[in-house]
């Protein structure tokens, strides 16, 4: 007799458990994210500090890669340790200088340097040992000297940049960024957001416009996997030139202050003319040190001759560098003048930071502009404030290639950042400076200067365009925008085309992540159920009432997190915004639309393509900082949601 | 009174009964009916006359004829897909949400075209209101809930508000049960006091009429116990239309009873003579539970 029940399939091999395996597999998944997490945080800290400036607090002096140090010496009034080194065994011993930074935090007063085999010990005179170093490595070693602080983190992130790797800071583009997202997010939200509703809640009856919807939404899902460079390409066209309906080259207002050399300072506001590719921003104020140059002295006299020339219409170049020796003596080398030596040492104050420049003793300090101003005052003007401070004021970080031409009394004073500086004497005889600034893309240097009666023409090396026009004779500046809409005096006002400004950026980043928001509304939109939607409509709303009261409170949890998320990828965005002619080194933040602006990643990717290697770290910081602010609106996104999201039936 | 069509009998002694079985549902419909005050003719509410409906090519409804009369329950009974729903969603055109839809012939309320075209859809579900088969409160607190509907057409104090809440939250015989926690989530509620809220919510607006589609078929006998009480308490003040899968149900809250059947209505009667003396044999068939 057969058997009721067929057993023999008991005997047959069990296949494994599948959920042991997917367990098993999860398990490998978080353990390879969580360790690339903690592998990228850690060398990104390790690369930041390894150079010359940490994030987090702690003192660092950093050797460089050397076979063997030789000889260690420390100069307690520079704070910088002099070492003679080999880069290899072959060459010639070199002589390396590192500074201390911050240089006040450690008391190197009867200090010394004990070497014990590899390693190079610095003796404090109460005693302490620290490890400065070693002999051989490729990196170069590090010694954690002091104790933690946040106070370089701090200067870091409120820092402007630099040319110098250990000043370098990151609130410009820290700023640039946040600009950019607020635009972004004014203009991303309510358009993303508008979108999914039509596509959700008003699905269309007749067969065409059915077609038409189904396109669009086919379209928004493709548009969402476009690189985001060709929205930068379409920013650049449709927000940046407009497709050149206003004409190119458009005009432009910008803001600017007005110096006079006693001191005072006036915001006055000018209109510039902008070619396609020169962007006018806002002038920033840039520190003064101010010098006595004694009356009949050799400088006073050279300089006198200069002006006579330049007021009989010839073009004096002041051309040269000023740098400071040894002996606390300013070096001053122009086309014009020769070589002068001033002694500052009882004019001025030097701050410490002086020293950080490299190599300085006989090295112009990359090429500050100088100037004679009237009644034996000599200005040395650098671009940026915050390097040097003498006599209260500042000298910023210098550039090399800077030229000065004096023409008729007036100074103008070109950099390679395409500031032009015009100086002029009025009738009293205070010279007042006026500073436009043409932002990177425009290099007015090699360009040529044109006079035509009252008029100055400058136009630059690029198949001559006008950069702009001055007239010597008159003080204010009108306007001649064509487009401008808004209060000049608010921050909201918008010229046409908008150039590249906040705005445009902000509209370009609008472009790659509105596919996203639409997207993530959409489903949030589609979560809520009909059931509720057929409710509200059941108590006689009209679908208005019906989006606003049921359907976007109870989407608005999921809304909101898609959107955040989005943010996150807005902020990250370097392709579009490079592609727009965002700025890679900019000095200042935005306070109006229509200024220019820097971000963050676009400032990494400077940093890392910077020939100074050093840079590497300081990019590592931005990157760092770039991560905490993911990581805050990450967080908040997650907060939203657990708190907002409602239980829907 | 209880007279059974010959067909019925024979297919009944086929079975192996001999004897003339007793009515399935008389015992209950006879307590039901015995209730009932159908004795004065009632105005009609609705009227409708030659209905027809489609989604797209396929016909759902076909030359409909039905007096829905003013304070009395109408039941709409019929198989799964005979198109009660579909007719009761007609009548505060919520079918208007379904682009496919369409619709030809008659309706009236109170003498307001319904098939007019420019009808005010909104303004005819404040006068038409709705409840669905499964619960469907708004995830906001109860006030919220009840109020949803009035805040939508009338401004109104919030005093006036809050009494408007109580009011309605009585009506639905719900305030007892939530007056200490009006702030509480809707959603915390069980399966047949969030029905009864979604009435409370529909009553609020006062309306002629209100339309039950399934309104128990999602909850358990004893919710049922307390919705059905509740309808028989509504009828006072409401036009009631109700969709009901349950025999038992249409022949305890009912005063009307009608039949459809594949798109057609077959029989409208006084419930009591859909249950014990139906004019149509299939309707016989279906209302003795021989087939549906």
């Amino acid at each position: 007799m057969a058997p009721l029940f067929d057993t023999s399939h008991r005997r047959l091999k069990r296949t494994p458990r599948r959920n042991r395996v997917n367990r098993a597999f999860l398990s490998v998944c978080l353990l390879v994210t969580s360790l690339s997490v903690l592998a990228l945080t850690v060398l990104l800290t390790a690369v930041f500090l390894q150079g010359s400036r940490p994030l987090f607090g702690f003192d660092v002096l950093v050797l460089p890669s050397t076979v063997g140090v030789e000889s260690i010496e420390i100069e307690e009034s520079r704070r910088r340790i002099v070492f003679d080194y080999e880069e290899d065994a072959a060459s010639a011993p070199a002589t390396g200088v590192r500074y201390l930074f911050p240089p006040t935090t450690i008391d190197l007063m009867g200090a010394e340097v004990v070497r014990e085999g590899e390693e190079a010990l610095l003796v404090t005179a109460d005693g302490e040992r620290r490890r400065i170093g070693d002999g051989g490595g490729v990196l170069p070693r590090l010694a954690m000297l002091g104790s933690p602080s946040a106070k370089v983190a701090s200067e870091f992130v409120t820092g402007s940049p630099s040319s110098a790797p250990s000043e370098a800071g990151f609130r410009a583009p820290l700023l640039g960024s946040l600009w950019l997202l607020a635009v972004c997010a004014a203009a991303a939200l309510p358009l993303g957001v508008g979108t999914a509703i039509v596509l959700e809640e008003y699905r269309p009856r007749r067969r065409v416009v059915r077609l038409l919807h189904s396109l669009v939404q086919t379209n928004i899902r493709n548009l969402a996997g476009v690189p985001s460079v060709v929205y930068g390409l379409i920013g650049l066209t449709v927000f940046v030139r407009m497709f050149g309906a206003f004409g190119n080259p458009g005009q432009f207002t910008t803001f600017e202050e007005i110096i006079t050399t006693d001191g005072q300072r006036i915001v006055g506001q000018v209109v510039e003319d902008r070619t396609e590719r020169t962007y006018a921003v806002r002038a920033e104020l840039f520190g003064e040190i101010e010098l006595a140059v004694a009356e009949g002295g050799e400088l006073a006299e050279r300089l006198e001759g200069a002006f006579e020339r330049a007021a009989a219409g010839e073009m004096v170049s002041l051309n040269g560098t000023i740098g400071l020796d040894d002996e606390f003596r300013f070096v001053l080398e122009t086309e014009e003048l020769g070589e002068l030596r001033l002694d500052a040492s009882e004019a001025t104050s030097v701050d410490d930071s002086i020293f950080f420049a490299e190599e300085f003793e006989r090295r112009p300090l990359r090429a500050a502009s100088i100037e004679f101003l009237g009644a034996g005052e000599l200005v040395v003007e650098t671009p940026e404030a915050g390097r040097v401070t003498v006599d209260k004021s500042r000298i910023g970080d210098m550039r090399e290639d800077r030229d000065t031409l004096l023409v008729r009394e007036h100074i103008f004073t070109f950099d390679s950042a395409a500031t032009v500086t015009v100086r002029e004497r009025d009738a009293a005889g205070v010279w007042s400076a006026r500073k436009r600034r043409m932002e990177v893309g425009e290099r007015l240097r090699g360009g040529a200067i044109e006079l035509d009666g009252d008029r100055v023409r400058l136009s630059s090396e690029r198949g001559g365009d006008v950069a702009f026009e001055f007239d010597l004779g008159s003080t204010e500046y009108r306007a001649r925008t064509r487009f401008t809409l808004g209060d000049e005096d608010s921050p909201f006002f918008v010229t046409l085309p908008f150039g590249t400004s906040v705005l445009a950026g902000g509209l370009t980043l609008m472009l790659v992540i509105l596919p996203v928001i639409i997207i993530a509304s959409q489903e949030s939109l589609r979560a809520v159920p009909d059931s509720l939607r057929e409710g509200a409509f059941a108590l006689g709303a009209t679908r208005q009432q019906m989006i606003l009261g049921m359907t976007l409170p109870n989407a608005a949890p999921g809304i909101m997190t898609g959107s955040i998320l989005a943010m996150s990828r807005a902020i990250g965005e370097a392709a579009p915004i490079l592609i727009i002619g965002g700025a890679g080194f900019v000095t200042f933040s935005p306070d109006n639309l229509m200024s220019g602006f820097a971000a963050m990643p676009l400032q990494i990717y400077s940093w890392t393509a910077d020939a100074n290697t050093e840079f590497r770290s300081v990019a590592a910081g931005g990157i760092m900082v770039l991560l905490a602010v993911l990581f805050m609106f990450n967080g908040v996104a997650i907060l939203l949601r657990q708190r907002l999201q409602k239980e829907l039936p | 009174m209880a007279s059974v069509p010959q067909r019925t009998e024979s297919s009944r002694s086929e079975a192996g009964a001999p004897e003339k079985p007793a009515h399935p549902l008389a015992g209950v419909a006879r307590s039901a009916f015995s209730k009932r005050d159908t004795d004065a003719p009632a105005k009609v509410a609705l009227e409708v006359r030659g209905f027809d409906c489609w989604y797209g090519d396929f016909q759902a409804l076909k030359d409909l004829n039905l007096d829905i009369p003013e304070n009395r329950v109408t039941a709409l009974i019929g198989p799964s897909g005979c198109g009660k729903s579909t007719f009761l969603r007609w009548i505060n055109r919520m079918n208007d949400l379904i682009p496919a839809a369409r619709a030809e012939g008659g309706m009236k309320l109170h003498g307001l075209d319904l098939m007019s075209k420019d009808l005010d859809e909104v303004d005819l579900r404040r006068r038409v209101g709705m409840v669905f088969q499964k619960p469907n409160p708004f995830p906001k607190s109860i006030y919220e809930n009840v109020a949803f509907g009035p805040r939508l057409h009338y401004k109104m104090k919030r005093k006036q508000l809050d009494e408007l809440v109580e009011q309605s939250l009585r009506g639905a015989a719900l305030w007892d049960e939530v007056k200490g926690r009006l702030r509480a989530s809707a959603l915390s509620l069980s399966g047949g006091q969030q029905q009864r809220l979604c009435i409370a919510r529909a009553i609020a607006l006062s309306p002629e009429m209100l339309l039950m589609d399934e309104p128990c078929s999602a909850l358990d006998p004893k919710a049922t116990v307390r919705v059905e009480d509740l309808i028989h308490e509504l009828r006072k003040r409401f036009t009631i239309v109700i969709v009901t899968h349950n025999m038992q149900q249409a022949a305890r809250v009912s005063d009307l009873t009608s039949f459809f059947f594949e798109g057609r209505i077959v029989e409208t009667d006084d419930t009591i003579n859909i249950f014990t003396n139906p004019k149509s044999p299939q309707t016989e068939e279906y209302v003795t539970g021989r087939f549906g």
